[in-house]
Order: structure tokens, then sequence, then C-alpha cells
């Protein structure tokens, strides 16, 4: 359905997403279902990842209307024990006839060839689960969408993981082929896949746009990339100077080429953050909701890389020196004052327990909480009064919920 | 009714997206909802309420009617009160009927695929297999495997774990020459003592046997290090290490699933873990056991000893050690003895020792 345009005056507003979370609430939620699934023993992630959605979702209201999650942790958990009855059989195999080739087919005679071997059996191996992944991916996120509502009224996906599957497998050939060329391809082509399957309602959402439009994103790799080969020009012309001149005082040349390189590679790296983030905004400016809705996001690179790492940097350091410490603490005390030797193994675990929660809840708070909330903030959404023509959608049941992805171990997300 | 209270709120009625701005008033046993936009006025009966679970936000509240589409949110501190006071089943899940029953189904379905694809499946195909795995490969693999689990165990002592003293090696292949005479291997057998503590030893695949300096420690006589040795070599002939290193590749890939993955590297240290523990079958144990009392008997050697090594395990270490060796754990230790001790063919009567004095010592001193 197309949704017309409500009336004149209403016709491109800009509506904001307001951000309703409370630190105090998510703190001691975070705490609470981290300490939960530590004491089941991993059993409660199901029902503690819909919690923090729960939560997480109901902090973002566009236009001051807060999404709903309505996942429940019981679908979850079945989900997981279906992906896993499935899964077992398959990875049990594989794996087992992968090393079985591996011993049969090249058996390397040095250390080096041995690794090398190994690791293109991992390749294989991840080559044997990629179809698996794109599947995976895509019923997570029908999952998800299904689970949404936002004013009451349900988010949805058409059914395509196997179609997925197959698109994802072959442009990832198609850009290992071309070392990356073609890249942006399928960054545009796998997520019009998924969007113009995507549904508010019973309004569908398209993705327009050329893929070429993606190539600026591109710009920083492709900077690094040169920094890289002028700092390896670099430090071939001082190696190649120390060489003819025979005075072995040419090291400088090297030394800074060898420095220009390490920056390049840096480059690169922030580059393929740069990459997801500005190929998120050109994507978001081109897709549309019902033909009239559209949207604006302008996340910062600089502030997502300074959460992501600045947030990791100080959660990682807190939960280490909080593990450290009681868990030295505590054998200590143990093992010296008691003198119970065999209880270290034990006192040694609950610090690394402590290190496991603090370092869960810590990055809950420091990295995904300040990365949602800076997508909110900068999020708009352009004519969406046009909304209150969306009907309700049924509901979409699928027994495994994102059972798959979460056994892969996909991040099914918090 | 005696209606109190009426406080603004927002409704969506679970059909469009359209926002409907209601009055909310409260009577004895419930509330109703009003609104200019509303085709007709909702009631919700208290006891039929439920509250959106961990909304953000501490002032209002978000809620619905059991298994409805229709959601209120007010933004209204005494009226969330009031709900959270009157509403005793707000926070009920309403789990549909059967749903223990789902989960016992599902639960005992995927506990036993995954039992019978790592206890059934896996070792039937992994023994199946590694009759098919080219001797020479084997042999190659052999020592790239013993390489890793020496520079694996290195991290506790020091880089190169193998002993060197040339009288003592010279002393362990004249033990070596003596059982391996009596059958025929495929492989070119290589024995070796690594400078560990651990009182141990295990085979690898293609031919490759490792015994702990423990071990040798432990021992009273060269004849007892034979009976071990023997054993390892037993495994050896039956292809155990091959099957186990294919066996524990397709379970650890399982594992690895169900428990969350720990990292990719762990696998290899997995492996090599499972290789030293050699967790083998108790049929493999007792196979290789039986291999090892034909071998001594053989070879003229008496397979008391053996027991006498056994028993002095149990006693240290209990009936099942677990951990510490492969040597001490299944079948029970015992059990083990006795029956090594009833295939003894020498008794009291004389034998070549399998060392002389000078050679045991030799070999005692191997690592120094």
């Amino acid at each position: 359905m197309a949704l017309t345009d409500v009336n004149e005056t209403e016709i491109g507003n800009s509506v904001g997403v307001s951000y309703l979370m409370e630190k105090r609430q998510l703190r001691s939620l975070a705490i609470k279902t981290t300490l939960l699934t530590l004491l089941t023993f991993g059993i409660y992630r199901f029902w503690a990842r819909t919690r923090l959605r729960n939560y997480f979702w109901s902090c973002v209201a566009p236009d001051g209307h807060p999404f709903e999650y309505d996942g429940k942790g019981l679908e979850k958990f079945l989900g997981f024990l279906i992906a896993v009855a499935v899964l077992a059989v398959y990875l049990g195999i594989l794996q087992l006839l992968l090393t079985f080739a591996g011993m049969s087919l090249f058996t390397a005679v040095d250390d080096t060839a041995d690794e090398l071997q190994q690791l293109a059996v991992t390749y294989i191996a991840f080559g044997a689960l990629l179809p698996l992944i794109f599947y995976a991916q895509y019923r997570a996120r029908r999952y998800k969408l299904s689970r949404t509502r936002w004013r009451g009224i349900r988010f949805g996906m058409d059914k395509g993981a196997w179609g997925y599957a197959l698109r994802g497998i072959g442009f990832t050939i198609v850009t290992i082929l071309t070392v990356g060329i073609l890249w942006p391809l399928q960054t545009f082509r796998l997520e019009k896949y998924k969007a113009d399957r995507t549904w508010y309602g019973d309004v569908k959402f398209e993705q327009n746009g050329k893929w070429t439009m993606l190539y600026p994103a591109m710009k920083h790799i492709l900077l690094g990339l040169l920094i890289v080969i002028a700092g390896g020009v670099f430090a071939a012309g001082g190696e190649w100077a120390r060489v003819s001149d025979d005075s072995f005082t040419g090291g400088s040349g090297t030394g800074f080429g060898a420095f220009v390189v390490f920056v390049g590679a840096f480059w690169i790296y922030a580059g393929f953050a740069y990459y997801r983030v500005h190929s998120f905004r050109k994507l978001t400016a081109h897709k549309t909701l019902g033909e009239t809705v559209t949207f604006t996001s302008m996340p910062r690179t600089r502030s997502l890389i300074g959460i992501f790492i600045g947030g990791g940097f100080v959660a990682g350091i807190v939960a280490a020196v909080l593990g450290f410490a009681i868990g030295g603490v505590l054998t200590y005390l143990v093992v010296k004052m008691l003198g119970i030797q065999e209880l270290a193994i034990f006192t040694s675990g609950i610090g690394f327990l402590i290190y496991f929660l603090a370092l869960s809840v810590l990055s809950l708070l420091m990295i995904t909480e300040p990365m949602i909330r800076h997508f909110a903030h900068n999020t708009t959404i352009q004519n969406a009064a046009a909304l209150v023509q969306v009907k309700q959608r049924d509901g979409d049941d699928f027994a495994e919920a994102e059972g798959f992805a979460d056994a892969l171990d996909l991040g099914a997300g918090f | 009714m005696v209606e109190t209270l009426s406080v603004l709120g927002q409704f969506f009625d679970g059909e469009t997206a359209r926002e409907h701005g209601v009055d909310i008033t409260t009577f004895k046993t419930g509330i109703r909802i009003t609104g200019d936009s509303l085709d007709q006025y909702h009631e919700w009966d208290f006891a039929d309420i439920r509250a959106l679970p961990d909304q953000a936000g501490s002032r209002g509240i978000a809620i619905c009617k059991s298994g409805q589409q229709q959601r209120l949110f007010a933004d209204d501190p005494n009226f969330a009160q009031m709900i959270k006071t009157h509403c005793a089943n707000l926070h009920n899940s309403d789990a549909p009927r059967g749903t223990y029953r789902r989960v016992a189904i599902y639960a005992a379905a995927a506990i036993s695929s995954v039992l019978i694809i790592m206890f059934v499946i896996v070792p039937n195909l992994a023994n199946r297999l590694a009759t098919h795995i080219p001797v020479e490969k084997e042999m190659v693999l052999g020592q790239n495997t013993v390489r890793q689990i020496e520079r694996i165990l290195a991290f506790e002592t020091n880089p190169n774990l193998t002993c060197s003293g040339a009288d003592g090696i010279a002393a362990l292949e004249k033990m070596s020459a003596r059982l391996s005479a009596q059958f025929d291997s495929p492989y070119e057998l290589n024995v070796r003592v690594f400078d560990h503590e651990m009182v141990n030893a295990f085979a690898v695949p293609g031919g490759q046997v490792v015994i702990f300096k423990g071990l040798i420690d432990d021992a009273d006589s060269p004849e007892e290090v034979a009976g071990v040795l023997a054993h390892e070599f037993g495994h050896v002939i039956h292809r155990d290490p091959t099957r186990l290193a294919l066996r524990s590749a397709g379970s650890v890939g399982i594992l690895g699933m169900v428990f969350g993955d720990f990292a990719g590297g762990a696998v290899a240290l997995v492996l090599a873990e499972q290789l030293i523990a050699a967790n083998y079958t108790r049929e493999a144990e007792s196979a290789a056991d039986d291999f090892a009392h034909l071998v001594l008997a053989d070879a003229g050697l008496p397979s008391a000893p053996m027991a006498a090594f056994f028993e002095k395990l149990k006693e240290e270490h209990g009936d099942d050690a677990g951990f510490l060796s492969h040597i001490a754990s299944h079948p029970a230790l015992g059990d083990r003895a006795d029956l090594a001790r009833g295939a003894d063919t020498i008794a009291d009567a004389e034998f070549t020792p399998v060392l002389s004095g000078d050679e045991w010592q030799a070999l005692r001193e191997i690592c120094d």
C-alpha cells in the first residue's frame, strides 16, 4: 500500500527520535540479567536478551512513541534447542569430514606448512558455514522485526532466507574476486534484498538509489591503502639507499617507512568503520516507507569509534581490576591465611566470574547504550504523519526464532 | 459504579497506527477508556491488565489487555501506582497451556540429537574413516602433533621437552625393539621421553609414543615401563589415536556451538589435551591391555610388574585417578591389575630382564 499525504501542512514535516533511557533502570536490569545468566550456567541468556531488548526498544521513541519488543525468552530457548538439534548433525559430521580430509589429503612436513594447512581447513569450514550464516542472519532479522511494534502495529519481513543466503554467497565471491572493488555492490544489493521485504504493518519499505552511490564511503579505505603503499615505497627506498651506499646509515628511511605503513594500516581499519557508517547514511537516506515517508540518519564515525574504543577500554580495565582484585584477595585469604591450597582454583574462578559479570554489564552501559543513543539522537523521520493510515499485519510465528543465529554465535544482539 | 480518577492517555487500537487521545476513568473492577476518535469505549478488568515488561521511563506506565493488540500509555505517576496496586496479574507472562510439555519435548530432542551424534554417529564414522587414512600421512601428522603438544606443555617448563641422554635413548630403543619384534606394525615406531613430572604416557597417530619422565620416576623396574609401553603400542596398532583425533574434532565442533565459541584457537588446544588425557573407550583400553599381555608374553617378559604398577597408581591416586593419566583411567585399575597378573606367563621363573641395571639407570637419567 502506498501512503497518501495526509494534508498540505504536514507534508515534509520532520520528527526526531526521543530517547527515554534512565541509567539507574538500565544498570539494575543489566546486573540482574547478567547475574541470573551466570547462576543458570547460561540458560537464562535467552530471557536476559529478551528483557534487555524490551528495555532498549522502549528507550527509542520516534515521534515520542516508543518501540515495543514483544519477543519471548521461551521462544528463543526453544528456537535454540531446535537449532542445536539440527546443527549438531551438520557441524559434527562437517568437522569430522574436514579433519579426515585434512589428515588424508594434505599433510605438511614442517611447522609453517602445517599452520597454513590448518588455516586452510579453518577457511573451508567457514566456507561450509557461510550459507548457514547468511540464512541465520536473515531469519534473526525477520524474527526481531516480527517482534517489534510501534504505535501498536507490527513490523514484519517476508520469507526469503535461502534466497538471501544464495545472494550472500554469490556477492561475497564477487567481492573477493574483484579484491573488494565491487564491495559496494554487495552491500547495496544485500541491503536492498532485506529492505524491500521489510514491512511496517501493511506498508512496505523500499531501498532506492544505486549501488555506485556507496563508492564515496570507501574513500578512507583507499586513502589508507595509498598511505601503506607510500610507506612501503619509503621503506624500500631507505633499504635500497642503505644497500647501494654500503654506508649502513640509511636506516631512517626504513624506520619512517615502517611508521607510515603502520599509520596506513590504522587508517584502513578506521576506513572500514567509516564505510559502514557512511554507507548506512546513504542507504538510509534512500529508503522510503509507503513511498512518502523518508528517513535521515547521520551517525558520526568519529563518535562511534570513540564510544567503541573508549568504552571498551574503560570497561575492560575496570572489569579486569575488579576481577583481579576480588579474585586475588579471596585467593590470598584462602591460601595464605587458611592454608587451603585446593580452594585456589575456586577463588580464582570467582575472580574470573566477577570479571565476566563486570565486563558484560559495563559493555552494555558503556558501548551498547551510547551507540543506541547516538543513533537515536541523529535520526529523523520525514512525513511521519502519513503513518496514521497504516493497518495491522498478521503475526509471524516461526518455531526456531533466532535459534540458528544464536547457535552459530552470530552475536544475535545484546 | 463509582468512578474515580480521570487521566489522559494515548491509546492505540492495534488495527491502525493512529494515535487516539483518550480519557481513562477507573471504576471498581477495572478501567474505562473513552475518546472522541474511538468508535466505542473499552473496558479492561484489572485482572486482565498486563504491563509491557521492562519499559524505559519511571513516571508512567504502558499496559495492554491480556492477549490483545491494543496498547495504552499513560504518563501519570498516580495512575501508574494505582494500576500496580490493583492489577494482581500485571506481570503474568500468559504462557499458553502445555508450555512445560513443549519445553520438555524440545529439550529432549535437542539433547538426544547431540548425544546421538557425539556418542554414536561421530565415533562410528571416526572408526570407519580412521582406517582410510594413508599410513604415511598418519606418520607425518603424528610428528606434527607431537611437536604441537611439546609446544603447549613447554609453557610450564622449558621449550625443549624431549630428553636426549644418549645412553637413555639407547636403553629405550632396546626396550622398544624387544617389544616391537613381537608384532607387525604398519608404522615406524618412535618412542621418546618428555621431561615432565606428570605420571603419564600417550600415543599419537602414526606410531609416535611419548612417555613422561614422571612415569619412569614412579616405576620400580624397567618391566613396569615395558608394560606401559606395550600398552601404548596396542593403541598404536589399533589406530586408537587417529580415531580419537577424528572423534574429538567432531565433538569439539558441537560443544563449541552449545556453550558458545571459546575462540577458534581453543579447538587445537582441546584436541591436544584430548590426546594427552587420551579418553579412549573402555573397550579400546581393554584391547590395548590384552595386546600388551600378549606382547609381553611373546617377548618372554612378565606382566606382573604391569599389575604392580597399576596397583601403585591405585594406591597413590585412587581407583579412577582421572586426570592424572589415561594409564589410570577406565577400566578400574584394580581389575586391570588382576587381569595383568592373570596373564603373566613367567611367574617366579627366570627371565632375561628387559634392561640391565646400567641401562635402567641410564633410562632414569635420560633427561639429565
